[in-house]
């Protein structure tokens, strides 16, 4: 995995997940949508999904991060540790910082 | 906006342990699609495919276990390649039914 | 040590008239079983049309099948075994687990490999909510549990719930880590290595490291 030119984030840094509504595939599942997290680690880049689904080229890559909820920020009702979290991929796109 | 795939969170039941190993059928499809796509022919990427079976009508989508949307979605896919149709899938598929009629 | 290996079988490839799938060699070309369901009967049609279009031959779909027939959970075990014996690899492997595993020969594709350790104050559990992704290269072919609604649904949620089903009560002092495989990620949970199992051989080890471990609904037992 080659170094990310150009991150936006680095782990540690507090990032909300977009609360966005787009029609169309996209790989940020609903119950993530305007989560804040922090970012565990970057992925590299690659080519964006969301268009690829499409037949588009994706290109250019764009940074993927894995990005790390409390699940008590998810759910409101969650049963379990209250260090338990959550961790899946973001694109950059969908990211800001908090 | 909630494709039909977007399940996480929504309340479900218990979880069937009892599985099943892949039918011959269930396999052959798996490499199908895969041969097409990124495997060898590449015809579609994997991102394509899923869109392909997400985009099916919800209600449709529900109805279906899990192969049955791949194939369903496989040949709305190569529609839009223009690889086939689903005439020629269906009118195909009656054919071999009566290849299997007459070897009984 | 290459897992893989592609060579192609020296002996004959016959259609066979019948189909007895307790026989099948399992290259032979599939064929339409007896009683075939309406899905299986489309799914040959639509293999029929692709190959007279020449979109992809016979031979393709078989070179497919061949590889698919060699990943199984046996690969992801012998992972599992060389970073419970090895500690450089286990660095190597937590570090970059794609780079990791092509040293033992098991090539990622366009997917990534992420290991997840679990430790007596951690423990992890894989999902992919959105379809059924799943590390396939070290792990075959997912589970029907793995890929069901209700599997999908509420392990984000309910993690601890889900894995009391599967017969594991983690204590509150354990951290829940649950891993959504939505993008070009796929995971391993590297479980924690039993008690009483000091001195056993890489063969011994990998024989007790289940699919079920290595996605975080199970743990390894030694006896």
């Amino acid at each position: 995995m080659s170094e990310v030119v150009n991150a936006k984030f680095a782990p540690g840094d507090k990032v909300r997940i977009a609360n966005a509504n787009p029609p169309g595939h996209r790989r940020v599942p609903v119950y993530a949508r305007g989560r804040p997290g922090i970012i565990e680690r970057i992925c590299g880049a690659f080519p964006n999904p969301e268009e690829r689904a499409y037949g588009f080229d994706g290109l250019p890559k764009r940074p993927l991060y894995r990005v790390r909820i409390r699940q008590t920020d998810i759910w409101p009702d969650y049963k379990g540790s209250d260090k338990d979290v959550l961790e899946l991929e973001i694109y950059e796109h969908w990211l800001e910082k908090a | 906006m909630r494709r039909p795939n977007d399940i996480g969170g929504l309340p479900a039941g218990p979880i069937g342990r009892r599985g099943h190993d892949p039918e011959p059928w269930e396999r052959l499809l798996t490499a199908i699609v895969s041969t097409v796509g990124p495997a060898k022919a590449k015809i579609h990427c994997l991102d394509e495919f899923r869109r392909a079976r997400e985009d099916l009508e919800p209600e449709f989508y529900n109805s279906l276990t899990y192969f049955e949307l791949w194939t369903h979605g496989f040949i709305n896919l190569m529609q839009e390649k223009g690889v086939l149709t689903r005439e020629e899938v269906e009118s195909r598929a009656a054919e071999i039914k009566d290849r299997l009629k007459r070897t009984e | 040590m290459t897992i893989a290996d592609s060579r192609p079988h020296d002996h004959q490839h016959n259609d066979h008239g019948h189909h007895d799938r307790g026989h099948n060699h399992p290259h032979d070309a599939i064929e339409v079983s007896e009683g075939a369901n309406e899905y299986e009967i489309m799914v040959h049609a639509i293999k029929e049309l692709l190959i007279e279009k020449g979109v992809i031959t016979a031979e393709d779909i078989r070179k497919t099948l061949e590889f698919m027939d060699t990943r199984t959970p046996a690969l992801g075990a012998k992972v599992v075994a060389r970073a419970w014996t090895d500690p450089e690899f286990k660095k190597r492997l937590l570090a970059n687990g794609t780079a990791a595993v092509a040293e033992m020969g098991i090539p990622m594709g366009d997917a990534e490999l992420i290991i997840v350790e679990n430790s007596k104050d951690v423990h992890n559990i894989i999902v992919c909510t959105l379809c059924s992704c799943y590390p396939r290269t070290v792990l075959g072919l997912p589970p029907d549990w793995y890929k069901s609604r209700n599997y999908r649904s509420r392990v984000v949620a309910e993690p601890r719930a889900v894995l009391k089903e599967f017969g594991t009560e983690l204590s509150e002092s354990v951290t829940l880590r649950t891993h959504d495989s939505n993008a070009d990620m796929r995971y391993l949970v590297l479980p924690e290595r039993p008690a009483g199992t000091e001195g056993w051989s890489q063969e011994q080890l990998a024989a007790i490291v289940t699919r079920d471990c290595m996605v975080g609904v199970a743990f390894p037992k030694a006896g």
